[in-house]
């Protein structure tokens, strides 16, 4: 685990490494930036960096706090993530009882909070006041895929430190660094729309899965008898509860990736850009206020979806209106 | 010795350090003049505004050697074990992980003891909207009747999650917002004394982004000052708080007031190659907006502050922009940056945004919608009537006898429809010589064979859709010109009207009889009422004979100045 492991990022990287350096690092730092883009991979270096006892480079990855830390059991390094779907309470308490106590090695402390956004909020509000002022040497490292999920007086009390998705072209150049071919790696750049972790997943066998799926649906969709929603929805509801909010996230892709090529943009902003000839061929059928419409009614399904409503209904209604909407005149 | 973060480091010591909060520290420091010190206080406000420091302040004043003194020393012992946290008459409670009713009773056994250094016993409960409703209650009596050593300060955010109750016991004190100046001014202090080299328009952008709270302004000097080591300008401020900058939302603005949307499309693209946040893009553009607005209506405003500060620039796009227009663009990106919050993909979600913003005109522009109006009844009243009209003014005529004495509006619905299959055998048998096809059809059994292939045709052609909703209707008549389709429902003669429906209906009535025929359809018991309204005064003045001239005289006007038919109330008939 070393600072040269993370692409990307320069800006943060650069700044964090600044801080370590000069011993300015504050106690609360949030990374904030969207799932899959390397945030946990970059507060492990930072955690590694703070406690590493080299006097040169840090981490070195040869001292025995590294060592400790790569096999998971660094006594001075906390790590809380979400008990099933939140943080809770009781977490946050057990972290306030240990940090009551003197560290282990005498040293500071390095506490990642993953997923900080899903604490709940009697979780957030007992942190508020170790948040502020820690007892001893300890840097809190939130990470949070949303934000706007926090609360205000954590953020207030944090350094913001936000990570932005790579853009398409560096992230493909890794990827193709990392011994993947161009073309994959292209479509995984822009699938992914700049996050590793998703162009990663993306790249193993039957990554693409749901995405062809999706693609096979739309056209089938726009060429054949109102069957095919019948039979789609069918497929859908079998699917995992996850899987389908993915699935309708390629189908707003691809009506996306439609609507640029309806109103003329040309391909270079595709997501879907290793099926652009199917995607231009289905386009005559299209307008733009109906692909607007569509994208909006795709909204709503997730929405509906997100909020438990019956998977095969909404899908099914989903379908149908994509279905009239290809072939109003 | 670790680095302590700026806002803990610059944490105010005493009320002349209170940065924006006048009214609250006057106030206190009255009371403690004139020894009215209440036993209970509610501190709320927005966060990193000066609650919980302002209730250390107060433990301070209250148990400092010199005093109760509204400066107090920070040197005494007492002030030095309250900085520290080490107070054994101070108590600072995080309300939200102690919440329980467990912990108040606690609470509660220690408050009677007297006070071990000081004059009073402070108990300052942090968060207090936290606590739950038992431990509230259980607070209650011990809140309005503690014994007269003690003092509780309770502090929070949300100030509505408290209780009327505990409300009433305490002496309530709202903290401000802190303005941008006041920040300005203390960011200025805590840089000239630390030594850093930070430029003014870097400090004033740091303020206006604190929005109003302190805390939140040191924090992100204190990130400014660890990133760089030589001057802080507003450029490097900017790229750390991931703003766009002017420039590229002057370059959207003009993008979008030419309705370039691949202009639109070619920035957004850029910025977010940059790694700038989408949402971030949106609320600026929709910033700008509101500053073109606020321009437009206000040219020589001073005191409110503008977006992009170049006068000129904003002169010039406020020339481009319609006052209404704007108000609708800012509503649309507001909505856009809302959805970019919890939107998978919020480019997506970006782009639909600025796509509707480039094809605004079509909603914004009143004048425009007028115009689109007026070409509209125009067309309506042109064109949608003469349609039906040739057969219908026979058939009226040929109606008239049979009707007179009925009003309209109750006419039952089956004499009507036999009436209908008369009218159209009289007509075809005007005009028989004109199709044979038409003359082989006109008889009623022969009109219900095409349409029955009509619906098989529409089945075997996969139109199954067009089919469940053509099947509730009846073929009465068929003719060279028209075909009349009788429904009982509303609805599927209004889906059966619509421009698509129609032409395919027509296209495969068009295979089995020969001749290009046109669709008219016509609910079941309301059949004559449009078509009487459609009698056009100028065309035979027969209409004043039509069924309409025994209706009520304020129904026919009513008709004349709205248009549209009468329909049937059947549940009265049944009645």
């Amino acid at each position: 685990m070393k600072w040269t492991d993370i692409i990307g990022h320069k800006d943060q990287v650069t700044m964090l490494r600044h801080m370590e350096s000069s011993r300015r690092m504050p106690h609360a730092v949030l990374f904030a930036g969207p799932k899959g883009i390397g945030k946990n991979l970059v507060a492990n270096v930072v955690a590694a960096s703070l406690l590493c006892s080299d006097q040169e480079e840090r981490p070195c990855g040869r001292c025995h706090s590294c060592q400790q830390i790569s096999y998971g059991s660094h006594p001075d390094f906390l790590h809380i993530a979400p008990d099933g779907t939140n943080i809770k309470i009781e977490q946050i308490r057990m972290l306030q009882q240990e940090l009551s106590m003197a560290s282990f090695s005498g040293q500071r402390r390095v506490c990642i909070i993953d997923g900080a956004e899903l604490m709940t909020t009697q979780a957030a509000n007992s942190l508020l006041k170790v948040l502020e002022d820690p007892p001893g040497e300890i840097v809190f490292l939130l990470l949070a895929a949303n934000k706007q999920m926090l609360l205000t007086t954590i953020i207030s009390r944090c350094m913001v430190i936000a990570f932005q998705p790579l853009a398409d072209e560096l992230l493909a150049q890794d990827l193709m660094a990392k011994g993947y071919l161009p073309e994959t790696s292209e479509v995984a750049a822009r699938l992914s729309s700049g996050r590793m972790g998703i162009a990663l997943a993306l790249l193993e066998p039957e990554g693409l899965a749901l995405r062809n799926q999706a693609l096979e649906m739309i056209l089938k969709l726009m060429d054949s008898k109102l069957e095919a929603v019948w039979h789609s929805a069918g497929v859908l509801e079998k699917m995992e509860r996850n899987d389908i909010l993915e699935f309708i996230k390629y189908v707003t892709y691809i009506l996306r990736d439609i609507l640029l090529l309806v109103t003329g943009q040309g391909k270079q902003w595709l997501f879907n850009i290793d099926v652009a000839e199917e995607l231009c061929e289905v386009a005559d059928m299209w307008s733009e206020r109906r692909l607007v419409t569509a994208i909006r009614a795709v909204e709503t399904a997730r929405r509906a979806l997100l909020a438990n409503a019956n998977t095969r209904l909404t899908s099914e209604a989903l379908l149908i209106r994509i279905y009239d909407l290809a072939r109003e005149v | 010795m670790a680095y302590v973060a700026l806002y803990r480091q610059w944490r105010p010591q005493d009320f002349e350090n209170l940065v924006g909060q006048k009214h609250i520290s006057v106030t206190l420091k009255n009371a403690i003049v004139s020894g009215k010190i209440a036993h209970a206080y509610l501190f709320s406000g927005p966060r990193g505004t000066g609650k919980t420091s302002t209730a250390k302040i107060l433990a301070k004043s209250l148990n400092c050697i010199h005093g109760p003194t509204p400066e107090p020393c920070n040197v005494c012992l007492n002030c030095q074990s309250i900085n520290t946290g080490t107070s054994m008459d101070v108590f600072e409670i995080d309300a939200a992980s102690n919440r329980g009713i467990d912990e108040i009773r606690e609470l509660r056994e220690t408050v009677k003891f007297a006070p071990v250094d000081g004059r009073y016993k402070v108990y300052i409960i942090d968060e207090v909207h936290m606590l739950t409703t038992e431990a509230f209650n259980a607070l209650l009596k011990t809140l309005e009747e503690p014994p007269a050593h003690v003092v509780f300060i309770l502090a929070t955010t949300e100030a509505h999650k408290i209780p009327a109750t505990i409300h009433s016991r305490c002496q309530r004190y709202d903290f401000r917002r802190i303005d941008a100046e006041a920040i300005e001014g203390r960011l200025t202090a805590v840089v000239q004394h630390e030594g850093l080299n930070v430029a003014p328009d870097a400090l004033k952008l740091i303020a206006s982004h604190a929005d109003g709270g302190l805390r939140d302004a040191l924090s992100i000097l204190d990130q400014c000052t660890t990133m760089e080591n030589g001057i802080i300008t507003a450029e490097k401020v900017r790229q750390l708080l991931g703003l766009i900058g002017h420039e590229w939302v002057w370059s959207i603005t003009e993008a979008l007031a030419e309705r370039d949307f691949k202009a639109v499309l070619m920035a957004l693209g850029e910025l977010i190659a940059l790694g700038k946040e989408v949402r971030q893009i949106l609320l600026e553009v929709a910033l700008y907006m509101r500053s073109i607005m606020l321009f437009k209506a206000a040219p020589d405003i001073d005191s409110i502050e503008l977006y992009g500060d170049d006068r000129n620039v904003l002169a010039k796009h406020g020339e481009q922009f319609k006052h209404d227009e704007l108000i609708d663009m800012i509503k649309i990106l507001n909505e856009g940056a809302n959805d970019a919050k919890w939107a998978p993909e919020p480019r997506i979600t970006a782009e639909m945004t600025l796509l509707s913003l480039c094809r605004r005109s079509a909603q914004a522009d009143m004048a425009n919608l007028l115009e689109r109006i007026a070409i509209l009844e125009e067309k309506v009243s042109g064109q949608s009537f003469p349609r039906i009209e040739p057969p219908i003014i026979k058939q009226v005529e040929t109606v008239r006898p049979p009707t007179p004495v009925k009003p309209v509006v109750v006419q039952p619905v089956s004499p009507k429809s036999i009436e209908k299959v008369e009218v159209k055998q009289e007509i075809s048998n005007e005009q028989p010589q004109t199709e044979p096809v038409v003359s082989s059809s006109s008889s009623s059994s022969d009109v219900k064979e095409i349409w029955d292939n009509v619906l098989k045709e529409l089945v075997a052609g996969g139109k199954r859709s067009v089919h469940a909703c053509v099947s509730q209707g009846k073929l009465i008549s068929l003719d060279d010109k028209q075909a009349i389709v009788q429904f009982a429902a509303a609805f599927p003669k209004e889906r059966t009207e619509k421009e698509d429906y129609r032409i395919m209906i027509e296209k495969v009535l068009t295979q089995f009889c020969g001749k290009t025929v046109q669709l008219c359809c016509i609910l079941g018991s309301a059949a004559v009422a449009p078509k009487a309204a459609a009698l056009p005064p100028k065309e035979k003045p027969v209409t004043t004979a039509s069924p309409l001239e025994e209706v009520h005289p304020a129904l026919r006007q009513a008709i004349h100045m709205f248009g549209g038919k009468v329909i049937k109330k059947e549940e009265y008939k049944g009645d």
